[in-house]
């Protein structure tokens, strides 16, 4: 709840966080009190004063100056020189030059053409980003063209503040604040429309043709929710497939994931996320920050929680949870494609914590990190994987399995892996629960199935599998024959697999993977036994993740040069 | 008190929204419970103004009751499907329809639904005996009904059972959170509406709730929320 007194032309704002209506507001107030910080350390005046922080809310006290030199920070934009490689459709460049180029090893002429553009300074993020003007802050940039301000008709605020006139919109605020207080002495509510440029997914009508509006003094804040935020490019992918060769991933940004934090105590959040802002690691990939690729878009969410379990002794205390919102813009419409809300749980930031220290495959990180989040099992939802994805991003195939992406087969052979070792730790009677029961499960399919292919891969190949040699480190050296041989294995059974259904499936596994022989206790037995007849497409899934597993093996360091573009 | 034992399959509780997403709030509200109890109670909350497009809310007369809310077993699961949404158009587009839609919505738009599943949820309700009553007669079908059937925030979504219990099971009752925590925050906190203004989006109130983590039979007093129209 807000309430305005005017006291010398001065205004007052109190705000307690718990009575403000979405996260956007929540965040928005948080984020004006980290922007009033920022001024304060550039030397900025006259400031809005902060009076009475507590966990739950803040007092400001603003008058028309002080929110001038806010408006004016907020907004501050400049006019500067791009070049780029082709021309703007609709638009005339200012000229045309000639750059020199470097392309393999060459040096090469190429024309360039050059425009002005708008570009927002956000200084306020800047004295917080370690790397200043740099990748986070284009990132900020671009997401304010491409969501907030897509429409031209938003930017006049940042095209007055790049002709150095002071900012219009502080002149409307006031206003808008001292009506919202005299109405308000006399026992009246003042309402104003919220701007889609402010607020996410707002538009001026909802289908049901009403108005998005609120209080102003709420509508305020609106303005400031960003400087909180943080802003992640979820990727997606192709495979551009080749002739006699293996194919390559090409990558595509696919819009914003704008992550929007809920305070629950306003000046810890108000200490950490600046904190958080100042510890961004910075390393890029092309010219995005590396940490804001993301494969989806709850990852952003999960990445912004991760900032702040470093503070504190890792327990999250300042934030009840994260909204994300998945924002792309398609011609003239910006689309939300997606909103999220994730809230900070111990448990599934330690595993997450786990995921992002390595690079992972795309496909494989969605599946894993979407059941960590749903608490789901591991493989939940892989059939899906299995049915539509094409095969040689599933099933190693050196010939075919594109090199640069992570393969899908080690991470589930590194999951497998990781499960073994979980029950090896596992007391004996903690083994009956549905999860040691599932990971059991799982390691018995891949058992039978590695044997499978082991034993078709000897035959096939014509080669012993016990009579390899082992390099210095112990690690088997496989022969190229042998390597083929699993390859074709293993893609023959995926397929075979994909293609049935059911009971030709259970036909399949018990005719085919088990025609080989394999050694089986009675308890491991029933267990497979059970599942095939209760828990089919289970067993279909845990089976083809098996054989993805045994598709790929890993090569030693002398058998590399022998085996380039594959990773070990 | 009266508290009524909710199992759906399916159900919907949208937030104010617009765009291509229609989100969902994580449980049913407080303010859809109160929905649902007065549909089977009778009592018409709709008003016609003859000037809204949407259909507004009765302005006296309803009754002020204290809602608590409890998931029993896990709770929903977010889901979401592609479909076709019926709206009014924004600018110009498909005017020639409209004529034709008699006052409907005359635009089709492709969006992104989110809807729960598998809610098991008890709604209790005091501070009203009169509306307790009209609830459990309701439910008996001794009350002459002027809704349709009684569904969960989208009329394709209707509940499986829907009965009194004398006692409840124990359950996760959602707790109003309304201060910060020195010890680290709720699980599961998610905002909830308490009352809605179906024209004024600003007299549309919220509040922030987390089911507690061990369940209980008793109904905290924390879990009580006013909803007064």
């Amino acid at each position: 709840m807000s309430r305005e007194t005017t006291q010398d032309e001065t205004l007052t704002l109190s705000y307690n966080l718990f009575d403000l209506p979405t996260a956007q507001h929540k965040a928005g107030l948080a984020g004006l009190l980290v922007m009033i910080e920022s001024m304060r350390r550039r030397g900025l005046e006259p400031l809005p004063e902060i009076v009475d922080l507590s966990p739950t809310g803040v007092t400001i006290l603003l008058n028309q100056d002080s929110l001038q030199t806010l408006c004016d920070d907020l907004f501050d934009a400049e006019i500067i020189e791009i070049q780029v490689k082709s021309k703007w459709q609709g638009a005339t460049p200012k000229e045309t030059v000639e750059v020199t180029v470097e392309q393999n090893g060459k040096e090469k002429q190429e024309k360039r053409f050059v425009y002005d553009i708008l570009q927002p300074k956000g200084l306020f993020l800047q004295a917080f980003f370690p790397d200043n003007n740099g990748a986070w802050i284009e990132l900020w940039r671009n997401m304010l063209w491409n969501v907030l301000r897509a429409q031209p008709a938003t930017r006049k605020v940042y095209e007055e503040r790049s002709r150095n006139e002071p900012s219009g919109g502080a002149k409307e605020l006031y206003t808008s604040l001292v009506k919202e207080m005299q109405q308000g002495q006399k026992g009246k509510k003042v309402t104003e429309s919220i701007a889609g440029s402010v607020f996410i997914g707002a538009q001026s009508k909802n289908a049901e043709t009403v108005s998005f509006a609120g209080v102003p003094s709420e509508n305020f804040l609106l303005h400031f929710w960003h400087i909180v935020s943080l802003i992640f490019v979820p990727r997606a992918f192709t495979l551009e497939r080749a002739k006699d060769k293996a194919g390559r991933i090409k990558w595509q940004d696919h819009g914003f994931a704008i992550v929007i934090p809920e305070p629950s105590h306003l000046d810890y959040f108000s200490e950490d996320i600046r904190d958080a802002l100042m510890r961004l690691e910075t390393e890029k990939s092309g010219k995005r920050p590396k940490r804001a690729i993301i494969d989806l878009h709850q990852e952003g969410g999960l990445e912004y929680l991760y900032y702040f379990t470093r503070q504190r002794s890792k327990v999250i205390d300042c934030i009840n949870a994260v909204e994300i919102y998945h924002i792309h813009k398609q011609g003239n419409n910006v689309r939300m494609l997606a909103a999220e809300r994730i809230t900070p749980d111990k448990r599934i930031l330690e595993k997450y914590e786990g995921v992002r220290k390595n690079r992972m495959n795309p496909l494989f990180k969605r599946l894993y990190l979407d059941n960590i989040l749903q608490g789901t099992p591991w493989h939940q939802g892989s059939l899906d994987i299995m049915a539509t994805c094409p095969a040689e991003l599933l099933v190693y195939e050196r010939s075919k399995t594109p090199s640069n992406m992570p393969y899908f087969s080690i991470d589930v052979s590194k999951r497998l892996h990781a499960i073994e070792q979980e029950l090896q730790e596992t007391p004996e009677e903690e083994m009956n629960t549905e999860e040691n029961q599932d990971n059991l499960l799982a390691l018995r399919i891949r058992g039978l199935v590695r044997q499978y292919v082991q034993r078709k891969a000897e035959s096939k190949s014509g080669l012993t599998y016990k009579k390899f040699t082992k390099d210095e480190k112990g690690k088997t050296i496989y022969p190229a024959t042998y390597r083929e041989a699993v390859e074709k294995v293993c893609l023959d059974a995926f397929l075979a697999m994909r293609g049935r259904r059911e009971q030709d499936f259970v036909e399949y596994f018990t005719g085919t993977i088990c025609s080989v022989p394999q050694y089986l206790p009675e308890d491991d037995f029933l267990l497979v036994s059970q599942a095939l007849i209760n828990e089919r497409d289970k067993v279909k899934a845990l089976s083809m993740l098996a054989v993805s597993a045994c598709s790929y093996l890993p090569v030693n360091k002398e058998r590399k040069k022998d085996n380039k573009g594959e990773k070990s | 008190m009266l508290i009524l034992r909710l199992d759906a399959p399916f159900g919907v509780f949208r937030t104010f929204t617009a765009g291509s997403f229609r989100p969902t709030a994580s449980f049913i509200t407080p303010s859809a419970a109160y929905g649902l109890l007065l549909n089977i109670a009778g009592i018409e909350m709709r008003h016609d103004n003859g000037k809204s497009v949407a259909t507004l809310i009765r302005p006296k007369g309803l009754p002020a009751v204290d809602i608590a809310l409890g998931a029993r077993g896990a709770l929903p699961r977010q889901q979401s499907m592609f479909q076709q949404l019926h709206n009014y158009p924004v600018g110009t587009s498909g005017k020639e329809h409209k004529a034709a839609a008699k006052g409907n919505k005359y635009n089709i738009t492709p969006t992104r639904r989110a809807f729960l599943s598998e809610i098991h949820a008890y709604i209790a309700v005091r501070g009203d005996e009169g509306l307790e009553e009209q609830v459990t007669k309701g439910l008996s079908g001794e009350t002459a009904r002027t809704y349709g059937l009684p569904f969960m925030g989208d009329n394709s979504f209707l509940p499986d059972r829907l009965e009194v219990v004398e006692q409840p099971e124990p359950a996760r009752w959602y707790e109003v959170v309304d201060e910060a925590d020195e010890d680290g925050v709720r699980e599961d906190i998610t905002r909830l509406t308490v009352i809605i203004d179906r024209i004024k989006m600003e007299n549309t109130r919220s509040a922030l709730f987390a089911p507690q983590q061990i369940p209980s039979a008793e109904i905290p007093e924390r879990a009580w929320v006013r909803v007064a129209y």
